[in-house]
């Protein structure tokens, strides 16, 4: 399912003394099936940007189109039912363990494919679908949600999302708080998710995340894009200047260069692939 | 002297229910940066709970802060010596601004007016944040607030400050402003005695000692360099060695022989270009 931002640009409290400009001009198509990294320093735009996606927020200016769906200021644009939308694009917010709220796992996962019409039978064979792709078995599903480990609650959350079967999946943050295991789960599921075709676009400040799981990467400042480009491109990128951290594997690969060693970023993305690189280069 | 000395401690939730921590005995001694590590749901943050007295008295075995035994007689004497900030930056603002958030525990111990001012002062200039004082908590990143909650324990003059998941919840560049504040405290006040729970082992690797906690049990403590050496028993209990450590054994796999002794990425970039 194609993407496009045409020339959008959103301003918050426009026409107030509080008017502030959040996206500037933006201009891009995210191809279905890719794994898209939105990074940025806080207050660069990249939440407006994905919150345009499923119209939870409308464009000052431009439009945004998700497949049949357009989201414009212009009313007669405008695509009338927007719950379609909703369905074909799932949001993980950053901490969505806080957002659960039934009794049992079930129910919580099962809330969503309900809300989108689904008889209980089939919302609930939803819900165990889900819950099986976030490695979750049948022994949760009537646990209180609210009993379970950090890291269990975050699964219970993204099978929420899942079960309502999103074309397009935002994660914003999604390992943030996880302990390392956890984290290598997600991203694991993510990957998997998105081999399936789903296109992810992800928003994080972390930069060794992203380099391990995005093949493109944009960056946002000022409301614009600066960058856009291969996750290794950001290399060359002098990441500071954008108050982002660089990947420890290339910080690393800088370090072995300024030291003399012949090495290239191309096709490093964590830790065994760098220490191989470095067995090449050292030959 | 010992800060804290946690002796055969085992705790459970409600009678019958499975042991969060079992027989756990450590101490923090007086200058000391420890780290608790461990993963999510391994214990780590009741133990917190528990040293603080904020989960009754219930725990078997013993807890002592500065020689003093934890009981419901003693916990207020206790913790006057103890510093706690938690995980979550927006739960633990209570004031409507910066300084008023950092008064709070002054005013509870009734501290006069005329000393609150320039107590308040001096503490937000140690954490950076004396510009920010009229400020609400909407307008600060979470790397402030939390900076702000450690002014306000560090305004009650701690002698052991305790650090449950402080920064777990903050971006990489919120994360590096607290944990060089931390480092300069230490390094300001070297009897500051310090507590840190956390999963980050590259925070942990930096501190004096690393205790490694899994379903309440300590089953490493140590010297980081003789803890984080072990990649395999730490991805065991769900941890990562910090990335020298497995930067280094993804090396040796391939056959290039890194010293054990090599654990900082400056000095194996320099070995491996030498």
């Amino acid at each position: 399912m194609p993407i496009a931002y045409r020339n959008v640009s959103f301003v918050y409290s426009a026409g107030s003394p509080f008017e502030s400009a959040a996206l500037r001009g933006i201009d891009c198509a995210i191809e279905p099936g890719s794994f898209l990294a939105l990074v940025g320093r806080t207050g660069s735009g990249k939440s407006t940007m994905v919150q345009l996606l499923n119209a939870l927020l409308v464009p000052t200016e431009g439009e945004v189109v998700v497949d049949e769906y357009v989201n414009s200021p212009d009313k007669k644009r405008r695509t009338k039912k927007l719950k379609g939308l909703r369905k074909k694009v799932g949001y993980v917010f950053q901490f969505p363990e806080y957002q659960l709220f039934l009794d049992t796992v079930e129910k919580d996962v099962a809330y969503g494919p309900k809300n989108f019409g689904a008889t209980p039978e089939e919302a609930l064979k939803k819900a165990h679908e889900a819950l099986g792709k976030v490695g979750l078995d049948s022994s949760f599903y009537e646990r209180s949600p609210f009993a379970l480990s950090g890291g269990e609650k975050r699964k219970v959350a993204m099978a929420g999302i899942l079960a309502m079967e999103p074309d397009v999946l935002v994660l914003d943050e999604p390992t943030a708080g996880l302990d390392p295991e956890a984290s290598r789960e997600m991203i694991a599921l993510f990957k998997e998710i998105n081999a399936q075709g789903t296109t992810i676009v992800l928003v994080s400040h972390d930069m060794d995340l992203v380099l391990e799981c995005a093949t493109r990467l944009i960056v946002l400042e000022n409301g614009k894009i600066v960058k856009d480009g291969d996750p290794s491109s950001l290399f060359e990128v002098d990441l500071e200047s954008y108050a982002l951290e660089e990947p420890k594997v290339f910080a690393f690969v800088d370090a072995l260069r300024k030291l003399g060693m012949s090495i290239s970023p191309d096709g490093i993305s964590n830790v065994e692939t760098l220490a191989e690189k470095i067995k090449e280069a050292k030959k | 002297m010992k800060a804290l000395s946690v002796n055969h401690l085992s705790f459970a939730y409600a009678e019958g229910d499975p042991l969060v921590i079992s027989d756990l005995s450590f101490d923090v001694e007086e200058g000391e940066y420890v780290s608790l590590i461990g993963h999510n749901g391994s214990g780590k943050s009741t133990l917190a709970k528990v040293v603080t007295g904020l989960l009754g008295f219930r725990f078997q075995g013993s807890v002592e802060v500065f020689g003093l035994s934890l009981s419901k007689s003693t916990v207020r004497e206790a913790r006057k010596n103890i510093g706690l900030v938690f995980q979550n930056p927006d739960n633990q603002f209570v004031g409507s601004t910066v300084e008023e958030d950092i008064a709070f525990g002054l005013e509870n111990h009734s501290v006069p007016r005329e000393k609150m001012q320039g107590i308040i002062d001096t503490f937000a200039k140690e954490v950076g944040m004396e510009a920010f004082l009229k400020k609400a908590p909407e307008g600060l990143s979470g790397g402030q607030k939390q900076r702000v909650a450690i002014a306000g324990v560090l305004a009650m003059n701690p002698r052991l400050l305790i650090l449950d998941e402080a920064t777990s919840m903050l971006d990489p560049s919120g994360k590096k402003e607290i944990l060089s504040l931390i480092h300069r405290l230490k390094k300001e006040n070297p009897s500051l005695a310090i507590l840190s729970i956390t999963h980050d082992v590259e925070e942990a690797a930096k501190s004096d000692k690393v205790i490694v906690l899994n379903a309440g049990k300590k089953i490493e403590e140590g010297k980081p360099v003789d803890v984080f050496k072990d990649q395999k028993a730490l991805e065991a209990i769900r941890l990562d060695a910090p990335f020298v450590y497995r930067l280094a054994n993804a090396l040796r796999e391939r056959g290039i022989d890194v010293p054990s002794d090599i654990v900082s990425e400056d000095a194996l970039a320099r070995w491996l270009c030498r």
